[in-house]
């Protein structure tokens, strides 16, 4: 199969095939990753609006990045970013900064055995950490190690310990569902 | 391997992760536990359902919209080498079928001349059809509820190409 490298530079050369084709490829992961991050699909789609045209005026800029993916998740990741700063600067003038914006968490007593496992899982996922959620929905994406490494500005290591806490943290979460 | 002690360890095995159990007990496990596989195939797809998310159509077209505008190219999607002669083809089919239609309900000859379009005329109107009733014109003209031809003035010349243009009963002659 082709690199996304590749069909990237045709993209940039004004080929539309080349732009379906990565779309093609991204939509759901990158879209989920930013999803994720805003709950919001409205901003999301913005989001990933930015994303792509981001990283298509920044064709030809010295610096190639190791990675078109780690890059693409990167670029996405700072969007995300900044969306949230001006998201907040907009609660701060509108006073409305005590509301929370996290959706209800389903009710996993009305679902079956193993909808009551991913509710609980996903409310487990809810409760990590900004840093670590951020983690978990970039490795839900498909990320390797090193890529999120990239993505994220830190060495390799950083992420494995994170990603060791993550787990630990959705474990303790899982033992305590299960006990309960 | 206790039941138990696995749940809590499926969504590092699913993140290749360390897991408190070694990894091959687990996967023994799971393909001798219906009930765990099951519970981990929920925690996958629970762990993968941000990726279920996706883009509106709408925001689709307005991205690809935005990228062909940073190209410098047109929006439509290209036309392969194949795709445009058949694109031509089908246009000049439809072009075809509209003028046999066209033909089959108006049977005049294309670039026919004034005499041919009179005799036309006054054939129509001898056999007491109106052509200029659409569909061939069934209804019969009959002024004066007679079925001769029509006659400006009352009069019983047919139609002569050339000569001065009938009028309309009620209309005022000229001059």
């Amino acid at each position: 199969m082709e690199s996304d490298e590749a069909v990237y530079e045709r993209m940039c050369g004004g080929d539309m095939r080349a732009f379906d084709a990565l779309y093609e490829r991204y939509e759901r992961p990158l879209f989920g990753f930013v999803f994720q991050q805003l709950r919001d699909q409205a901003a999301a789609e913005d989001v990933f609006h930015e994303t792509f045209m981001a990283v298509l005026r920044q064709r030809g800029s010295p610096g190639a990045p190791r990675s078109f993916r780690a890059w693409v998740f990167q670029v996405a990741r700072n969007n995300c970013l900044n969306r949230a700063r001006s998201r907040k600067r907009g609660a701060r003038a509108l006073d409305v900064e005590g509301r929370s914006e996290a959706p209800p968490a389903s009710s996993p007593e009305s679902l079956a055995e193993r909808r009551q496992l991913a509710a609980a899982l996903e409310a487990a996922v809810k409760r990590l950490p900004p840093a670590l959620s951020e983690l978990y929905a970039l490795r839900a994406a498909g990320l390797s190690y090193e890529e999120i490494a990239d993505v994220l500005g830190v060495p390799l290591g950083t992420v494995k310990s994170r990603l060791h806490d993550m787990v630990a943290r959705l474990r303790e979460e899982m033992i305590a569902w299960t006990a309960g | 391997m206790d039941c138990r002690l696995i749940e809590p360890e499926l969504v590092a095995f699913h993140f290749g992760a360390d897991t408190g159990a070694p990894r091959g007990e687990i996967e023994e496990h799971l393909l001798t536990c219906p009930a765990c596989l099951r519970s981990y195939l929920a925690a996958k797809r629970a762990a993968e359902a941000p990726a279920e998310a996706s883009p509106s159509p709408a925001a689709r077209a307005r991205l690809r919209r935005s990228v062909a505008r940073e190209l410098g190219v047109a929006d439509a999607a290209g036309w392969s080498w194949w795709e445009r002669p058949l694109a031509f083809g089908m246009a000049v089919a439809s072009f075809a079928a509209c003028v046999a239609v066209w033909q089959s309900i108006a049977p005049l000859p294309l670039g026919c001349s004034d005499e041919s379009i009179g005799e036309y005329v006054n054939g129509c109107l001898r056999a007491g059809l109106c052509p200029c009733t659409p569909g061939g014109g069934a209804a019969p003209y009959a002024p004066g509820g007679g079925a001769a031809p029509y006659t400006p003035g009352g009069g019983s010349a047919p139609y002569t190409p050339g000569g001065a243009l009938p009028l309309h009963p009620g209309q005022e002659k000229r001059g």
